[in-house]
């Protein structure tokens, strides 16, 4: 499975290279130009070279979809971990973080994201703040139930601080737990920005899968001509891919498989 | 060990807590969002130029010229007489212009959610009774991928597949006035398939998870070796035990599939919920967007929390914080 995954990795990461070495893309070709030679996926409805717009659409998204997906992570890491190994702070913090996870996120994200039209950095933001949860609810037991592991007893003993404990004795012992929640939260953030991009509720300066899905969709003739082949099918491929490199790790392990720990939108 | 307080009473504190809460973001949210209602009038172009005085008398009509807390108590009181206020765009009241089209993404909903329900628990059954098989790693695969799918990419996918390449369905659902979806069937198989394949995964995970803990339990090795025939095992032990808390979070599922179907009517510009709030948000139509959130949170939250309490009178080891 996890070479499957890298497989369909392939591509994003490709694009993502080349959104990093080419120039911006600028409305200097026929509008609507076929693919062909020197445009290898022709031209949009101004255009620009849509391969351009995809690369740097490229680093938008996954720019975004990372690092809201690392912030929500780390959050979920300090909240659910301060849960399970302070006692004291376990009452309150579940309570936050299931009050946090009872509210509709999608729309109030819809909200959010009319009031901010994000750029990418609110973006990561916003999201994060959203994504935090299920990653706090799972860490919660797990470090709960290594907190009196007997070397987390002996580093205490030796004087160790409860964080430094937490993150050099308990942390590390949940690694995998960690990893499997990271590719959930990065998926999330990255699936919740194409989405509302897609709305055309983002930033229309910053070119990205889900605005580039928006461009073509606001097109009569996208769907009529062949116009979809070069606008629409790119950047829906390019997530479909990415999606699947971010799911298919989780297949090995089906405890994660468990849909109880998640409310998704 | 951590005693969770999962009482009714204690819920319902707590979705009064996050129902002020949506309140309280809605209103404000959107007052301190840029743009203005009367900007959408001088772009339409049916007030070209506004004279102070003019602009001072729409303001004051619409209640906008007030400082933002009174507006916040106008509405509160307003809410309480179960008055959204009327459209700016349609002007119309909210809840006539809102109606139609909520009618519209419920249908799909509704349409959606039995089949996408029955075929998920079907599966999953047959999953966990099949576990271990090749053929059933291969189906586990293949609902979890598809399950991983945003539901606007499952919409777009079929859309491309069965509008575009293989066109038997229409790419468009738009609808004529007067028309209403059941007149044109074929307009609404789409998002209503699209609804069915993204939600069917996540009941066959659920329920394969479900049946599956139920099938390690002793009684139900017990049961097999009294000799009871398979199918009465599983209609007296395994049904029995793994469905109550299974048919509650299933209402879990419908609630949070609200936010999925904004999505996928977007995909074929179907007229339900999501298209009236981008035609609102184009038009800073402030009253007419409350309405639609005040709406769509309040349905959620009720959903919730039936499902919620669902889950406390047929789980009961929620109630005792397991």
């Amino acid at each position: 499975m996890s070479k499957a995954a890298v497989l369909c990795a392939l591509v994003p990461l490709l694009l993502l290279g080349l959104g990093l070495v080419l120039p911006k893309a600028e409305a200097v070709h026929p509008p609507f130009s076929p693919p062909g030679a020197g445009l290898l996926l022709g031209a949009d409805d101004i255009g620009q070279d849509v391969l351009r717009v995809l690369a740097h659409g490229t680093v938008t998204t996954l720019g975004v979809g990372f690092a809201a997906g690392v912030l929500a992570t780390l959050i979920g890491v300090l909240v659910g971990g301060s849960a399970g190994y302070w006692p004291r702070l376990e009452a309150p913090l579940t309570r936050l973080t299931d009050l946090v996870l009872a509210f509709p996120r999608l729309p109030l994200l819809i909200l959010l994201a009319l009031y901010l039209k994000p750029n990418p950095l609110n973006a990561v933001v916003i999201l994060a703040l959203f994504g935090w949860p299920s990653t706090a609810r799972t860490l919660r037991p797990a470090v709960a139930g290594l907190r009196e592991a007997g070397y987390a007893q002996v580093a205490r003993t030796l004087g160790a601080s409860g964080l430094y404990v937490l993150f050099r004795h308990v942390l590390p012992q949940i690694t995998p737990l960690l990893m499997v929640n990271l590719l959930l939260e990065i998926r999330f953030a990255l699936v919740a920005q194409t989405g509302l991009a897609f709305l055309g509720l983002t930033d229309p300066s910053q070119p990205s899968w889900g605005l580039m899905l928006f461009q073509a969709f606001q097109q009569n003739q996208t769907f009529t001509t062949s116009y979809w082949l070069w606008t629409v099918l790119p950047p829906a491929v390019a997530l479909t891919l990415t999606v699947l490199a971010l799911s298919l790790p989780l297949l090995g392990d089906e405890r994660r498989l468990d849909p109880r720990l998640r409310r998704e939108p | 060990m951590f005693k969770a307080t999962r009482t009714f009473p204690g819920l319902l504190l707590q979705y009064m807590g996050l129902a002020l809460l949506a309140l309280v973001l809605n209103f404000f949210l959107l007052r301190l969002a840029p743009g203005s209602p009367l900007l959408s009038l001088e772009q339409a172009e049916v007030v070209t130029a506004l004279s102070d005085e003019q602009r001072q008398r729409l303001l004051s009509l619409y209640g906008l010229d007030k400082p933002l807390w009174m507006q916040f108590v106008d509405y509160l009181g307003r809410l309480l007489r179960a008055d959204l206020g009327s459209s700016l765009y349609y002007n119309q009241p909210v809840s006539t212009v809102v109606w139609p089209y909520l009618e519209r993404t419920l249908l799909v909903v509704g349409l959606g959610f039995v089949p996408a329900a029955l075929l998920g628990l079907g599966l999953g059954l047959f999953s966990a009774l099949n576990h271990r098989k090749p053929w059933e790693r291969s189906l586990l695969a293949m609902l979890v991928v598809l399950q991983s799918l945003p539901p606007f990419l499952i919409a777009l996918l079929l859309l491309l597949a069965l509008a575009v390449l293989w066109p038997v369905f229409p790419a468009v659902s738009t609808l004529l006035p007067g028309q209403g979806p059941l007149d044109r069937l074929e307009r609404l198989a789409l998002p209503v398939l699209a609804y069915v394949l993204w939600e069917v995964g996540l009941f066959y995970l659920f329920a394969r998870g479900a049946f599956l803990s139920v099938l390690g339990e002793d009684y139900l090795a017990y049961a097999r070796a009294k000799g009871l025939p398979e199918s009465l095992v599983i209609r007296r032990h395994l049904l029995r035990a793994a469905l109550p808390p299974l048919v509650a979070r299933t209402a879990l599922i419908l609630s949070a599939s609200f936010g999925g179907v904004f999505f996928i009517e977007a995909v074929f510009s179907y007229p339900g919920l999501s298209s009236l709030s981008l035609i609102a948000i184009a038009r800073f139509d402030y009253p007419l967007l409350e309405g639609i959130f005040l709406l769509t949170l309040s349905t959620i939250l009720l959903f919730n929390l039936f499902a919620d309490w669902l889950v406390l009178r047929l789980d009961p080891r929620v109630a005792e914080g397991m």
